[in-house]
């Protein structure tokens, strides 16, 4: 049993020299960039363009419905949410494929024509154009996160599930695009109704509504998944897939059928879950301090997650739930004008 | 070499009330003490997988304990340095002799000194045995029977590994269902995924292996960082290590540990039953009154001590009238084979063995050997792979420079097989003593055909799956893990060391939980064995107190 043999010694000897010298140069892998820095560029990515988006909304045009606002924050919310998570996530992959700068660049220009599209009404068509294009790219996203799923040994198990490229993110780009679409449809059924013709508003609460429903039910998979995950180590984390899909339940019904005391308990069930959106922005912080080494090591915790830039979306798709139930209320059975 | 500056070898801890917090650094938690001159209930020597599971479980239950380790109290956050030397302070070190045909290397890779034991430096491989292997004898016609039930084990194997909160798979694909780990299985590393690789090339199944990391976080113990300092103590607790759980859990209701106190001898009283141990401390031999003794040394310490404590009653030693004390240790074949892989691994990363072949263990056919071995990626830190080439390929100077600059790209699969339990493997006294007069321990050890077939197999196999994976330059190394047996369980006072609750046949108030307890090895690293085990026999232990069956 003992080892040595000198004729396999010598042979194997032989064998790595030549793939010694034959070997690949190692790839400079990391992109020239320190997670410090990276976390700073993406900080200003956002204010960027958000100040780019404001800019362009301070020349003038009409304010918007106060349904299409509510869409357009919406997408803002999310579309900056996508910036930060894919910007940190693509860059712990080290931006291996060009296409990962998709989502970082389309995100922040969603964010900036989001917020254009929440202060004025002007350039309809342009932006619907451009959140049609954040749709394509979060499906192609979804397409390519797929691919890295299966890519891997293992396939669809679990362990790739939990750590491979995440359905999630791109979902939510597309649902930033769908948002957007939502906030010009608003925009533009709130006109024609103001022009008499009616309908329109009431069908663009429809398609709101079922987004919003679909998002919530997409987001409940996606946290589900990553919470147990986490093995629900902290009994709050059953919290957000009780509360999404109740409201997507919610939203659903008071779509299908607006009646007042629908709409009523599905602007209710939002409102919490956008508090869940904040207050899950507080948690994820926490879980982010329990890290070796806490906030001290930012610079490595943040990516270490929870991610903090996801929670936030929740209050994303809760604003594009109260603009379709601003058009359902105006527009649906028994019409109010809105809460108060 | 960074060097911690930490006092925990030189001075004891534990002690004026308090231990050290191993969740802060620099803090302390209250300990309960007891006086040395009134009998406690029970005084346990060893506070790893054995003894500190037992110390937590019988001082919950209002026992009074007091638990020794010849080890230091370490803090890990700040006693614990990134530094493979540094980190020699974990391994039990002293001198020991060893022989027969195959001498076994003793200490980084099968012992350790602290408390908590060996699992303070264990590498976290968490897995169950095969329920087959509880009847070896009469299911598979080889070694010797448990004598307890598979049913009764891995009910207390989801007991273990919940107080650990294993990360596990959500599936496991060898034996019958078990219920869902604790804990969600770790990302796979890159080493993990070469056995991947391999195995779906072979058409084998594979799977994350259940690891004793968080995975998430618990309480004040934070998540696995992924830096693979494993081996030699973790420095973040995700590890999960009997010193962060059942050390913790044992001083919360009222055990006192007392670190840096080595247990020489076992003190029989005129009626022949145990009186209470000798032990060394601060410099001086005291002596501690118990109504009941557990040895938890190990498959090596515990065969010493219980030798040692020889004496008129019991001249060969003590619980050795069967004349078994000491005899059928058993290890682990820990033969790998290792290979350049094409694209950078890097598999220092992450806990060193995230992924596991149990193929062999629980594949009968195709065998020329009884017994199985299960596989694991591998990922050593440098200076364990360095000494590893040393001293199997007996490389040396630049040569060994230029293998170690493949360290990034290699890959390697290491068997954990089973050896045949066989008598004249075994821990005897020597004539020479240590520091403190105690004799040294002689250890012979030869492996027998049956293990030789097993190395081969494996050798083979892992080689065709590592090559299936894409690796070249091929190599194979031996080694052993882990250590087995030494004072066997068993029904049968003429052919054990002990009873089903760990008690001697020729003393009853003398026990002995821990690793030295099996009668066969099994093809898996033995912890949560030993853990899953410990339990069981404290709850046996708790029931005799209350039927009155103790003293
Ligand atoms: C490097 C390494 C890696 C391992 N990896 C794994 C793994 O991945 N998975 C797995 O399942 N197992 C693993 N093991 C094995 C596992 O750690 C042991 O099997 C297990 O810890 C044994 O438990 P025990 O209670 O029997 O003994 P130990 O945990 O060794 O505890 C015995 C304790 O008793 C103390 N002691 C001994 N004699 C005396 C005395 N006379 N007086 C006072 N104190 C004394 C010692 O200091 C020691 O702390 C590994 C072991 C090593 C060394
Ligand atoms: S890799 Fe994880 S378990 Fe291992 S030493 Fe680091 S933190 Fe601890």
């Amino acid at each position: 049993m003992a080892v040595p043999r000198p004729d396999q010694h010598a042979r194997a000897s032989r064998d790595i020299a030549a793939l010694h010298d034959a070997r690949p140069a190692s790839v400079a892998e990391q992109p020239n960039m320190r997670s410090g820095t990276l976390l700073a560029v993406t900080g200003i990515g956002l204010v960027a363009a958000s100040l780019a988006g404001i800019a362009v909304a301070s020349r003038g045009g009409n304010r918007p419905a106060r349904a299409a606002r509510y869409a357009a924050w919406g997408s803002a919310l999310l579309a900056g949410s996508v910036l930060a998570d894919s910007a940190m996530e693509h860059y712990r992959g080290n931006f291996r494929r060009k296409e990962m700068f998709a989502a970082p660049v389309v995100a922040a220009g969603t964010l900036a024509t989001a917020l254009a599209t929440a202060v004025t009404s002007r350039a309809t068509s342009y932006k619907a154009a451009l959140f049609g294009g954040t749709i394509a790219t979060g499906l192609f996203g979804l397409g390519f996160h797929l691919r890295n799923i299966l890519s891997r040994p293992g396939g669809l198990s679990w362990n790739n599930l939990f750590y491979r490229a995440p359905f999630g993110a791109p979902g939510a780009l597309a649902l930033a695009g769908l948002a957007g679409v939502g906030a010009v449809a608003a925009d533009r059924a709130d006109r024609r109704e103001r022009l008499g013709q009616k309908g329109h508003g009431r069908r663009a609460g429809y398609g709101l509504g079922l987004f919003t429903a679909a998002g919530l039910f997409g987001l409940t998979a996606e946290v589900g998944l990553l919470h147990f995950r986490g093995a629900f180590h902290d009994k709050l984390m059953y919290a957000p897939i009780l509360a999404l899909p109740f409201t997507g339940a919610a939203i659903m019904a008071a779509t299908a059928d607006p009646q007042p005391r629908r709409r009523s308990l599905a602007r209710k069930s939002l409102e919490a879950t956008a508090g869940l959106g904040l207050v899950g922005t507080g948690l994820h912080a926490y879980g982010v301090s329990r890290n070796m080494g806490g906030f001290a090591n930012w610079t490595q915790n943040l990516f270490q997650g929870p991610p903090i830039a996801a929670p936030p979306s929740l209050a994303g798709l809760a604003l594009m739930g109260f603009a379709a139930l601003d058009l359902l209320d105006r527009h649906g059975k028994d019409p109010s004008h809105g809460p108060r | 070499m960074s060097t911690v500056v930490s006092d925990a070898q030189e001075r004891i801890r534990a002690t004026g009330g308090r231990a050290p917090n191993v969740f802060r650094r620099g803090e302390w938690v209250p300990m309960k003490q007891y006086p040395e001159n009134e009998a406690v209930d029970f005084v346990i020597v060893g506070t790893g997988c054995g003894g500190s599971v037992l110390a937590a479980q019988l001082a919950e239950a209002g026992h009074s304990v007091v638990a020794f380790d010849a080890g230091a109290f370490y803090r890990p956050l700040e006693d614990f340095a990134s530094d493979e030397r540094e980190q020699e302070k974990l391994y039990w070190l002293d001198e020991r002799i060893s022989g027969g045909d195959h001498p076994i290397e003793l200490g980084s890779n099968n012992s350790g000194k602290a408390v908590g034991g060996s699992t303070v430096h264990f590498q976290m491989v968490a897995l169950r045995f095969r329920p087959e292997w509880f009847t070896s004898r009469t299911s598979l016609g080889y070694g010797h029977d448990w004598p307890v039930d598979w049913r009764e084990m891995w009910s207390y194997y989801a007991k273990a590994e919940d107080a650990m909160k294993i990360a596990g798979p959500i599936r496991y694909p060898w034996g019958p269902k078990r219920g869902r780990y604790p804990y969600r299985e770790h990302e796979l590393s890159a080493s993990a995924l070469v056995l991947a690789k391999g195995a779906e090339a072979m058409g084998v199944k594979w799977c994350g292996t259940p690891t004793a990391s968080l995975s998430a976080p618990r309480g004040e113990a934070h998540p696995c960082v992924y830096r693979g300092f494993c081996k030699i103590g973790c420095a973040t607790n995700a590890k999960q290590s009997m010193l962060v759980t059942f050390v913790s859990k044992a001083l919360k209701h009222g055990a006192e540990i007392r670190d840096l106190a080595m247990v020489g001898r076992i003190e029989v009283g005129p009626d022949g039953r145990a009186t209470g141990v000798h032990y060394h401390r601060e410099g001086e031999w005291r002596f501690q009154k118990a109504r009941n003794v557990v040895v938890s040394g190990y498959s090596i310490e515990t065969p010493r001590l219980l030798l040692n404590s020889a004496c008129p009653a019991h001249p060969d030693g003590l619980a050795n009238s069967s004349g078994l004390v000491g005899k059928n240790l058993m290890v682990h074949v820990n033969d790998a084979v290792w290979g350049i892989m094409e694209e950078e691994i890097r598999w220092y990363k992450g806990p060193p063995s995230l992924a596991v072949c149990e193929h062999w263990n629980y594949e009968d056919e195709g065998k020329d050997f009884d017994g199985g071995y299960a596989f694991m990626s591998q990922g050593p830190l440098p200076t364990d792979f360095a000494t590893s080439l040393v001293s199997n390929e007996g490389v040396f100077g630049h040569e060994l420079r230029k293998w170690m600059s493949h360290y990034n790209h290699m890959a390697g699969l290491k068997m954990v097989g089973e050896t045949m339990p066989q008598e004249t493997n075994r821990v005897e006294l020597s004539d020479e003593t240590d520091a403190l007069g105690l004799p040294i321990p002689k250890v012979s050890f030869s492996y027998c055909e049956n293990d030789r077939k097993m190395a081969k197999h494996a050798e083979r196999f892992q080689g065709e799956m590592l090559r299936a994976a894409g690796a070249k330059s091929l190599y194979h190394t031996s080694s052993t893990a882990h250590l087995m047996g030494g004072c066997r369980m068993g029904d049968d006072p003429a052919s054990s060391v002990v009873d089903a609750a760990g008690r001697s046949f020729d003393i009853d108030n003398l026990f002995v939980c821990d690793g030295s307890l099996f009668p066969t090895a099994g093809g898996v690293n033995p912890s949560m064995t030993i853990v899953a085990n410990s339990l069981r026999i404290a709850d046996r232990i708790i029931a005799m107190a209350r039927r009155g069956d103790l003293h």
